[in-house]
């Protein structure tokens, strides 16, 4: 990005993979060149995926550089920077509309007796009352005065919250056209998409990017002191040091590499050593908090999803013949971990192991 | 009180259902609307001596401890934490203060006729001392059968003194009454107390 | 296979609540099918107010993950139980996952489900699951009680201590001639007789 900060790149990752720090972390590397300028919008955050449609992604990185101009120069705005703003402000922000307020049993409850109707600003009613693709091509001088106005040489948008949309249609059909205007504007971008997007049929979906960067798992058995990363990630957030070496060495094996996963396990463990009474996590709380997970994770899986995930325990060979085999990588019972010169390598998560080997030792 | 017509029994009868008026009569009231809610303040109480570190038994082992008899049609409850462990063994699950010192209590009651209050029945709090195998216990016998004829005899809420046998007349306690005894309260080694009673008896 | 999700009871629940205490955190109540979650929750919020001292808003989503949504924002307290998921198809829990990063900030959620709900939502909505992490639990309100073992245990106690069968005890609570001991009292509600007290 910083050799090419007009390029379009795709961030491809499992779930708690990393893909929001990655992108965090290079945001900060990039914002240090002089003549490079970040924005970062968590598309979900300001909108109703389900409801993604064409225009969001610009009205989403519109506002959010009107925010950061606002802040940055709010007493030098030149009148028609004003008049810009606030036309895309309209043009972009959420509408309000009455909703009906009829619980009936929570104001019983409450002993609240509001009025049965409040004003509320919807979070997802921004196509109301028109549709924001109708005028994406009205609010373009807008934006490039936005946009001029907070970065004249280089801007990068960093796109986050995309990745959750599991449909690849609703993906293609959100970044089409706004890719394309928001690069018309001479903006870089890095966009966050579904894991799906790697597999199969689904792999057009990424056609119109000029890098595919695929964060994964961090592979706890490589060579390259992986687990001296996630040990060190855990010291970070760690800073009274509550967690024990060995309570770090179980979370970093458990998590599965996965960052979420290993912060997730912390947080249970801790709980689990409070409980205890201990005023330092343990080994055997990690334990604990690892066969908790596992028990989520096992929650809704079907005998022939177990029988994949045996398969994969005892061979680890894993051949996504089907949705329900790409389901079990993208809800994270299966970890894929790139290799070097070989094929990827693929694990059930590690939380999963002690009951999957319990299941076969039963009678 | 001992007037000339009284014979000496029927006074010492006399003074003690005073003493018991005054130490027993009436019973305190527990301030809950009702046994589960009891039993929630009594673990919250507990969970915060243990975050206080004033009780080494943990959150989750009180949790486990602390318990209600499973409640029957009818209003009278029971409420245990721990068990008795009458052999004093340490490695049963007990709740155990700081100093090793550990105890258990039972407490039984009913609904008060006042609403949101309970009213006690009975209690037994024991606190037991491992290095010096001590023991004391506060009873609150509870009036019934011939129960009914000890709490006359005034002695209804007793103490226990490292024996079964010796009874000593104490003040009935509401439940947080006696467990801020029991873990704030008693202090078995405090030293200086100790030296500052020596020097004033010599 | 048994990988059934862990138990735990009410007070010990609010108690990791309030563990995670200024946090966003969510967490999740798997309650058994026959439980009416209402008056669940009802029975929850009062022991968050007596525990963690908070105030707890109600928020039914049973109109649907945007609604759901909706009236947390609006509830703004600390803590949140939010009921009526239970019953949503699996397109709104795909929904509800879309929503993920709106249901981020403002203390301490607590979600209310039923068993198969939290299987369609670890299927459905993968993102929120994995938001929610480890912290999900079955609730078990009898874990405020007594088991039946431990009721059978201090009854082998009481039997040994005093050297006297449960009959016998029972004879001399009819006759009135029960020693004044508050075990004995104890012993006549562990066997189910408060009645002779």
């Amino acid at each position: 990005m910083e050799l090419s900060p007009t390029s379009v790149i795709a961030l491809v990752g499992g779930i708690g993979s990393g893909k929001t720090t990655a992108l965090l972390v290079a945001m900060k590397q990039l914002i240090q060149a002089e003549d490079t300028r970040a924005v970062y919008v968590d598309v979900g955050q300001f909108h109703d995926l389900q409801r993604i449609e064409t225009g969001v992604i610009v009205a989403a990185v519109g506002l959010a550089l009107c925010k950061l101009v606002d802040k940055s120069a709010r007493d030098s705005l030149n009148n028609e920077l004003q008049r810009a703003i606030q036309s895309f402000r309209q043009w972009a922000e959420p509408q309000e509309e009455w909703i009906p307020y009829d619980e009936l049993a929570l104001r019983r409850m409450q002993k609240e007796e509001e009025d049965s109707f409040v004003r509320v600003k919807e979070p997802g009613k921004l196509t109301l009352p028109n549709k924001l693709s109708d005028e994406l091509e009205s609010q373009r001088k807008n934006f490039a005065m936005i946009r001029e106005a907070y970065a004249s040489a280089y801007l990068i948008g960093f796109i986050d919250g995309l990745d959750r949309l599991a449909s690849i249609e609703q993906f293609q059909e959100a970044i089409d056209e706004d890719l394309r205007f928001l690069q018309a504007e001479g903006l870089g971008l890095v966009v966050t998409a579904p894991l799906l997007s790697l597999f199969g049929k689904y792999r057009t979906a990424l056609s119109r990017f000029e890098h595919i960067i695929v964060v994964h798992p961090v592979d706890i058995s490589g060579p390259r002191g992986e687990n001296e990363f996630l040990c060190e990630v855990l010291k970070t957030r760690d800073p009274d040091g509550v967690l024990s070496s060995e309570a770090r060495e179980i979370l970093a094996r458990d998590s599965g590499g996965v960052l979420r996963d290993l912060l997730a396990l912390a947080k249970a463990a801790a709980r689990n050593a409070y409980m205890l009474g201990r005023d330092t996590v343990t080994g055997p709380d990690v334990l604990v908090a690892s066969d908790q997970l596992a028990r989520t994770l096992f929650l809704g899986l079907g005998d022939d999803d177990l029988k994949v995930l045996q398969r994969i325990r005892k061979q680890g060979s894993f051949v996504t013949t089907s949705d329900r085999d790409l389901a079990l990588l993208m809800t994270r019972r299966v970890l894929e971990y790139p290799q070097a010169d070989k094929p990827p390598r693929f694990a059930v998560h590690p939380t999963m192991l002690p009951l999957l080997h319990l299941a076969v030792d039963s009678p | 009180m001992n007037g000339a017509n009284q014979d000496p029994s029927t006074a010492r009868l006399s003074r003690s259902l005073a003493l018991q008026g005054r130490i027993c009569d009436p019973l305190p009231l527990i301030q809950s609307d009702n046994p589960k809610r009891l039993l929630r303040q009594i673990q919250n109480y507990l969970v915060d001596a243990s975050n206080e570190r004033k009780l080494i038994t943990s959150p989750g082992e009180i949790f486990q401890l602390v318990k209600l008899l499973p409640p029957k049609k009818r209003d009278e409850f029971l409420l245990e934490g721990a068990d008795k462990n009458e052999l004093h063994d340490p490695n049963r699950p007990k709740i155990e203060r700081e100093d090793g010192c550990w105890f258990h209590f039972f407490i039984i009651g009913t609904a008060a006729p006042e609403r949101s209050k309970l009213l006690l029945l009975g209690y037994h709090f024991e606190m037991y001392v491992p290095d010096e195998n001590r023991f004391f216990r506060y009873d609150l016998n509870s009036p019934t059968g011939e129960a009914r004829e000890n709490v006359d005899k005034g002695m209804r809420s007793h103490l226990h003194l490292n024996a079964e046998d010796v009874q000593l007349p104490a003040p009935a306690m509401t439940p947080f009454e006696l467990l801020d005894f029991f873990v704030y309260g008693f202090l078995p080694r405090n030293q200086d107390r100790r030296r500052i009673g020596g020097h004033q008896g010599s | 296979m048994n990988h059934d999700l862990p138990t735990i009871g009410p007070g010990e629940f609010v108690t990791q609540l309030g563990e995670n205490g200024k946090e966003d955190a969510w967490f999740i109540l798997v309650l058994p099918d026959s439980t009416d979650e209402q008056s669940a929750a009802v029975r929850l919020a009062e022991e968050i107010h007596d525990t963690l001292g908070l105030p707890t808003a109600f928020v039914n989503g049973t109109p649907g993950p945007e609604e759901l949504v909706i009236r947390l924002h609006q509830a703004g307290t600390k803590a949140a139980l939010i009921y009526g998921a239970k019953a949503y198809i699996d397109a709104e829990w795909r929904h509800l996952d879309l929503l993920r990063k709106q249901l981020e900030g403002g203390g301490i959620k607590a979600l209310l489900l039923t068993a198969s709900a939290a299987e369609q939502m670890q299927r459905f909505a993968p993102h929120l699951s994995s938001f929610v992490g480890a912290a999900i639990w079955q609730l078990n309100e009898e874990a405020d009680y007594l088991a039946p073992e431990e009721v059978a245990e201090r009854l082998s106690v009481l039997r040994s201590t005093w050297q006297k069968d449960d009959d016998a005890i029972l004879e001399m609570a009819k006759a009135k001639t029960l020693p004044p001991d508050p075990e004995f009292a104890q012993w006549l509600l562990l066997l189910g007789r408060g009645d002779l007290l």
